[in-house]
């Protein structure tokens, strides 16, 4: 390829990017703005309820069975609650996580089923601080998205709407300085779709945080309806991100420290105050 | 978030969203309703992040990053949906420009594979080198040379001998 052509080429894109300006600069950064604190909605819908020590006895079994405490069941039958040993803050100087290892421990702790489409990503291989991985799950009866995504510090804290909205549920437990919360809704906040997303986030006692997602659909948006709920149980769920298997994830994912006098994210921690605007503007 | 930090995220949204903007007007081959839902999507997603940027080292690099994510997510959405863009309505409207060099590598761009017109946009718009194109895509160096030298050539045997002609008027 000669030279002169990507010269070319390189004036001629430059040329015509300079015509392109937004009709409306400040909209476009406004709706950009909106669309950010909806996602970060979606991303919080975790809880820190007064109301979480009852709930957190029924779990905490499976909580201290699995990351907090390190026990290698996942989803089973709850072990006796223990003082939990966090795992080790990342403060990797490099980025160990890869993608491949994201996704190997995100297709083991799938229940028994067809695993389609499975991908992971983590910092080792982009330039991105959170860990990933998503398949589509199959249990038999039909395929729904699954994702899973890991990041070091947890978003900040969210209450459960309240009231909650038509068709959607809501729990937390709050354990040994964890929390864990559980929620089930719809991927529109206006049910304009019958897409179902359910989430189960959990937040360790040092400020690592574990989100599950899933749909009632093999894609996110745009794909039809292919089971009448997600496919994976509120048991299942919880299992996945108390497990203990990803702690060596959680160690290796970068150090990024929380912008100072940021407690959101911390358990039982002060909300921020914008944090809580966002909940009352609905869930998202 | 907190408020100086909602400020300061405001402060990179206006201070990128032109650059972005005309990213995702080549990336989306003139599509300018496309480009504005992409910067959205794009700003979205750093409000999701800001705040723990700082180990991130650029946040404009980043954001840009996050916008050929955003599009190549676009793309693999509505493949089965694609709809060639013979006559794109904006892509002679803008004031001051050279109209034909404007619809012509549009129009050009416009048919190209998206991951082949990402490489471009990347390599010769946005001036990132072969690494940086390669961590933008999560793909290898080696991939990024190989698209790269297809894409180009891609592009030469739509534009024929016009682009010269079309620079030096």
């Amino acid at each position: 390829m000669p030279v002169e052509f990507e010269d070319e080429l390189g004036d001629a894109l430059h040329a015509v990017a300079d015509t392109f300006q937004p009709d409306d600069p400040h909209a476009l950064v406004g709706a950009g703005h909106l669309r950010g604190r909806r996602l970060r909605r979606r991303r919080t819908v975790t809880v820190v309820a007064g109301t979480a020590a009852l709930a957190a006895v029924a779990v905490g079994g499976v909580l201290a069975g699995g990351l907090v405490q390190g026990g290698g069941r996942t989803g089973g039958v709850a072990a006796a609650p223990e003082r939990p040993k966090p795992a080790q803050p990342g403060k990797a100087a490099t980025p160990a996580v890869t993608g491949k290892q994201v996704a190997r421990i995100f297709a083991g702790l799938l229940p028994p089923g067809e695993v389609t489409g499975l991908v992971g990503y983590g910092p080792k291989d982009r330039p991105v601080p959170d860990a990933l991985a998503s398949a589509v799950f199959d249990d038999g009866s039909g395929p729904g998205l699954v994702e899973i995504d890991l990041q070091r510090p947890a978003n900040p804290v969210e209450d459960c709407p309240r009231p909650a909205p038509a068709g959607t549920w809501c729990s937390v437990t709050h354990v040994h300085g964890g929390t864990l919360a559980l929620f089930k809704g719809y991927e529109y906040p206006d049910h304009r779709s019958d897409v179902k997303e359910w989430m189960a986030t959990f937040v360790t006692s040092d400020d690592a945080q574990i989100q599950l997602s899933q749909w009632n659909a093999p894609e996110e948006k745009g794909a039809p309806v292919s089971r009448p709920t997600p496919p994976l149980t509120v048991a299942q769920m919880t299992a996945m991100v108390t497990s203990a298997k990803w702690k060596p994830v959680l160690a290796g994912l970068p150090s990024t420290d929380r912008p100072q006098g940021d407690k959101g994210g911390a358990p039982g921690g002060a909300k921020a105050p914008q944090a809580k605007a966002d909940a009352a503007a609905g869930n998202g | 978030m907190r408020n100086v930090q909602t400020q300061a995220y405001l402060e990179f949204a206006r201070a990128r969203t032109g650059p972005l903007y005309r990213s995702a007007c080549l990336l989306a081959g003139g599509d300018t309703h496309l480009a504005e839902d992409l910067v959205q999507e794009t700003l979205g997603r750093m409000y999701l992040v800001w705040g723990r940027t700082s180990k991130l080292g650029n946040p404009a690099a980043y954001a840009q990053t996050v916008l050929v994510r955003a599009f190549l997510t676009h793309r693999r959405r509505r493949s089965s949906a694609e709809r060639p863009i013979a006559e794109p309505p904006d892509l002679a409207s803008a004031p001051g420009g050279d109209a034909a060099l404007r619809i012509t590598l549009l129009e050009a761009l416009a048919r190209l594979a998206p991951k082949d017109r990402v490489v471009l946009v990347l390599r010769y718009w946005e001036d990132r080198s072969i690494e940086e194109t390669a961590a933008a895509m999560d793909t290898t160096p080696g991939a990024i040379r190989t698209r790269c030298v297809r894409a180009l050539g891609r592009l030469r045997d739509e534009l024929g001998g016009e682009l010269a002609d079309l620079i030096a008027h």
